[in-house]
């Protein structure tokens, strides 16, 4: 690896001091550029969720602490506060504690709710824990397997049991439909290099880098996304990520691999994969499609996803924020953070037992790209320093961002 | 583009060796009696660049300006043919007046104003008379009589005993100057060349302004106008000195680069559009990139090089952006702004013909078309005018891409050909447009059309290639790769048709072109300090049609 990044770099490819870390596993390394590699920029990127047939959800679909603060109203000051005018009243009130505490960052101040979740056997995704029956192993905790729609079995997806009966959730909900949005407008950005595939194999061992990339995806005005476009690397290495993989038979395969991407829910925030695997479909017209499956930590997941607003926000804005999100998508935060502990299934606390983090899986389509190397001045922010003294700040703060 | 210490050396020698040129003044050029005094209207983009050049670069420019017409190959020869239309004028006047108010408006009196008046809310003669005489000096490209002058200064004083304002009064004097024709035109005058009895020659202030709109492509600045002043471009060496300041500039990439606009026609560009649907890497920013892509490769090569004009048909030197790498399918690694690229010996792109602002702008929205590219490399190029279609041909079997006997367009033009009304023009355009048919309606490279190979041979004037690159080697070999460009650039020098008796002249001017090593820099000295260049001759001799743009 040595001697062809070398060997490269005397032929004037310009591969970046960074480069080198490239030759370990993990978070931080760095890229090296095409060549005979395969480049792709993600175009759509989404949980993979599906409507899962009428066994999904035989009871329903959630309530949202919105619908639930109503129905504990009594009859006159329901009325009163399901007026338009006081909409952004009620969301705040639907997440405050009894003692005024935003629920959507403190869930254990509630009772939970015990929100409905997938009961059917039908969800996409990746067999991340390499059982057949979801038996507890010492990386995971018992659960109940998927199959998917196409016949793949022991898929792992416990979070799409979880979030799977949320309206907004569903396919074309509203969740849906405003992080597609973002990443359509550019808000976030993921990367695959398929690097050191001998020339003219179609099979083989291969290194694949996954990236977020600051560049926005180049989409036609048409809606098309754009091949052969050149994006560059995200400039911070902790959004960058290095697994060893193979093709065969067209699919591309990734080992474990713990990444971190770059994401936004209305402010800056993050996807973190513990034990990521990719499966891509390499399709010949030089797309692919397939899916990103690993484990999310609970707590950092709920913080980075449903704990919403702005850092620099105020406290009344982020109740708003917070509240609103889980009124149109139709969830409890209490109850998804009660939900997504009860139904871990990875990474067991060494001391409790219980899982710290659930599986997931996003669906990805991409195009083919020039994945180019970040320059070498190394990380740098690309957000204004946050003042938060919650979650986010703590984290963007970790991040020197 | 920044140039370099590269570039300014070479500048440096190209003056040393010139030197010696100066002081023989091109004595073996063959005699000429030039041609007419020209009134040329200004382009917008001379327009623009004189106003900031003259107020600064911060007062805005806004409105339509008339379109330009094309004479002889280049807008520049049209440009002594237009008039201002009524609705022109109406354009002109407002613009004069938006910009008269920026310049005497609080954020920039201060600086734009060459004096304070003693009270802002008088009439103040002194500096009055001193701003408008400042600025029309730079406005007219000639100092303002004196009778003029007290016109304008009376028209301030009133205006600014009715607003009681003094700058309002500034502003309702400036604003006529900017619509005048003296700012508006290039109003050339002629006087007696006390050299050549019997012969006129442009007056000083004509010559400054022929000066510096071919160098600079802007209205002259103050030391061509001082120059004009004190008699120094009466003499070859005052003419010299000027010529050597002017090329030694940054500002002469500006000059070239619109003699390179106007040569290559990228007016055209303006109307570009591709069908999305077929080409969804097209979009506005392409366009303008690949415009300008060109423009940068060829700056590159005759400025910032000082290289062999010839070269820019087979160069493998680039620029590229990230709008750009997804049609050229290359790597691009500037997330913003332009890099240098190159491409390999092996790639089929050399040269600016295989460039997109080249094969995009001669193409279809839908469809490659090796006749439309055949024509511009004719016509632009090498200056063989190709006769327009008769108005009954039939085109339905060209414009059918689907049609599975004729799967490439070298089955369709083979077909068309034979139409025998068709088959004499098509003869001329098709083998070179032709061989560039590896590359689609936008530019990008391909090896079949619906399916079939596609074949790039062809031959131009008896040279024989096979492909992109063989067709820029033959554009570089083809003596009329040299004439078209020297006789292009001498036409928007001047802009007008040579003169029939200017033929010999140009013929040496070539050899010159060639002894010299093709390159522009230097060819733009030639002319810039031959007598030629402003001899006055109020009998011409016209050219025929056919042969003016050469």
């Amino acid at each position: 690896m040595v001697e062809r990044l070398m060997s490269r770099a005397g032929v004037g490819v310009v591969v970046g001091a960074l480069g080198m870390l490239a030759l370990s596993s993990g978070p931080s390394a760095a890229p090296e550029v095409a060549g005979t590699d395969r480049g792709f920029v993600v175009t759509s990127f989404y949980y993979a969720n599906t409507d899962g047939g009428p066994e999904a959800c035989p009871d329903g679909l959630t309530v949202s602490s919105r619908d639930m603060y109503l129905a504990s109203l009594p009859p006159a000051e329901r009325a009163e506060m399901s007026k338009v005018d006081k909409e952004l009243n009620l969301y705040a009130a639907s997440i405050r504690s009894k003692d005024g505490k935003n629920l959507c960052r403190n869930p254990d101040l509630a009772p939970d709710a015990h929100m409905r979740t997938v009961q059917g056997g039908t969800a996409f995704g990746i067999n991340l824990d390499g059982t057949d029956d979801g038996h507890a192993t010492a990386n995971s905790c018992a659960h109940e397997k998927f199959s998917s729609p196409s016949g793949v079995k022991a898929v792992d997806n416990q979070f799409y049991r979880v979030m799977g009966c949320v309206p907004g959730y569903r396919p074309k909900g509203i969740d849906e439909q405003y992080k597609s949005a973002a990443y359509r407008s550019g808000e976030y950005t993921v990367l695959i290099n398929v690097m050191g595939l001998k020339p003219g194999a179609s099979d083989g061992e291969v290194t694949v880098g996954i990236y977020s990339s600051a560049n926005p995806v180049p989409f036609a005005g048409n809606g098309t996304p754009i091949a052969n476009a050149s994006l560059t690397v995200h400039p911070n290495p902790h959004f960058r990520a290095v697994a060893h993989g193979r093709i065969a038979g067209g699919v591309l395969t990734t080992d474990p691999v713990d990444l971190s991407l770059y994401h936004t829910v209305g402010r800056p925030s993050e996807i973190a994969l513990k034990g990521a695997r990719l499966r891509l479909e390499l399709l010949p017209d030089g797309r692919a499609k397939g899916f990103l499956a690993g484990y999310q930590d609970v707590e950092f997941l709920f913080h980075h996803q449903f704990d919403l607003g702005a850092p620099e926000a105020t406290e009344q804005v982020k109740f708003i924020v917070a509240g609103a999100a889980a009124a149109e998508s139709g969830y409890d935060c209490v109850s998804v953070m009660s939900a997504l502990k009860r139904l871990a299934d990875g990474y067991p606390d060494k001391a409790s037992g219980r899982c710290t983090a659930i599986s997931s899986a996003f669906r990805i389509e991409a195009v083919p790209a020039f994945v180019i190397p970040p320059s070498d001045e190394g990380a740098r922010p690309v957000k204004p320093a946050a003042a938060d003294s919650g979650w986010v700040g703590r984290w963007l703060r970790k991040l020197g961002l | 583009m920044t140039r370099g210490v590269g570039r300014r050396f070479a500048f440096a020698l190209v003056a040393a060796g010139m030197l010696a040129l100066a002081g023989c003044w091109q004595d073996d050029a063959p005699p000429t009696k030039g041609g007419p005094v020209v009134m040329r209207r200004l382009s917008e983009e001379q327009y623009r660049q004189s106003i900031a050049d003259i107020f600064g670069s911060d007062i805005k420019v806004a409105g339509r300006f008339e379109p330009d017409v094309r004479k002889n190959g280049l807008l520049a020869v049209g440009a002594s043919a237009v008039t201002v239309t009524p609705s022109g004028f109406e354009q002109s006047d407002g613009r004069a007046i938006a910009i008269a108010a920026q310049v005497v408006d609080k954020d920039h009196r201060d600086t734009r104003a060459p004096c304070r008046p003693a009270s802002v809310t008088a009439a103040d003669d002194a500096c009055a008379a001193q701003f408008l005489r400042h600025y029309g000096r730079l406005l007219f490209r000639h100092p303002m009589g004196e009778a003029r002058l007290r016109q304008r200064v009376g028209d301030a004083n009133r205006a600014t005993a009715v607003t009681g304002d003094f700058y309002s009064g500034l502003a309702y004097a400036l604003a006529p100057m900017l619509y005048s024709p003296e700012f508006l035109f290039r109003m050339e005058t002629s006087e007696p060349d006390p050299e050549h009895p019997g012969v006129a020659r442009l007056d000083g202030f004509s010559k400054a302004s022929r000066l510096s709109f071919l160098l600079w492509n802007t209205t002259p600045d103050d030391a061509l106008l001082t120059a004009a002043e004190q008699g120094d471009l009466d003499t070859r060496k005052g003419i010299s000195r000027q010529v050597d300041r002017m090329l030694a500039s940054p500002r002469l990439e500006s000059g070239v680069r619109a003699f390179l606009t106007d040569f290559l026609g990228f007016d055209e560009f303006d109307t570009l559009a591709k069908d999305p649907v077929l080409y969804p890497a097209f979009n506005q920013r392409v366009a303008g990139d690949a415009r300008e892509q060109v423009l940068r490769t060829a700056i590159d090569q005759l400025v910032t090089r000082d290289g062999d004009y010839r070269d820019l048909f087979a160069t493998r030197r680039t620029f590229l952006t990230r709008s750009l790498g997804p049609v050229y399918n290359v790597p691009v690694r500037a997330e913003t702004g332009w890099e240098p690229h190159a491409f390999p010996a092996d790639d089929p792109r050399a040269g600016l013909l295989t460039e997109v602002g080249f094969t995009a702008l001669h193409a279809h929205p839908g469809r490659s078309s090796p006749t439309l590219r055949g024509k511009a490399i004719r016509e632009l190029i090498l200056c063989e005018p190709v006769p327009a279609p008769p108005a009954n041909v039939n085109f339905a079997l060209v414009q059918d891409t689907t049609n599975p006997r004729f799967r490439t367009a070298r089955d369709r033009l083979t077909a068309h050909r034979a139409e025998p009304t068709c088959a004499g023009c098509h003869k001329i355009m098709d083998p070179v447009g032709l061989a560039l048919e590896n590359f689609d309606a936008l530019g990008a490279y391909r090896v079949t059309e619906n399916g079939a190979p596609i074949d790039a041979s062809g031959d131009l004037d008896g040279m024989k290639f096979t492909d992109p690159a063989g067709l820029g080697k033959a554009m570089h070999d083809n003596p009329a790769t040299v004439s078209c460009l020297v006789g292009s650039l001498y036409r928007y020098a001047t802009g007008r048709a040579i003169d029939k008796a200017e033929q010999p002249w140009q013929r040496w001017l070539e050899q010159r072109f060639a002894a010299d090593g093709y390159r522009v820099p230097t060819l733009l000295r030639r002319i810039a300090t031959s007598d030629a260049f402003f001899a006055v001759a109020p009998e011409t001799q016209p050219l025929p049609a056919k042969e003016a743009m050469k």
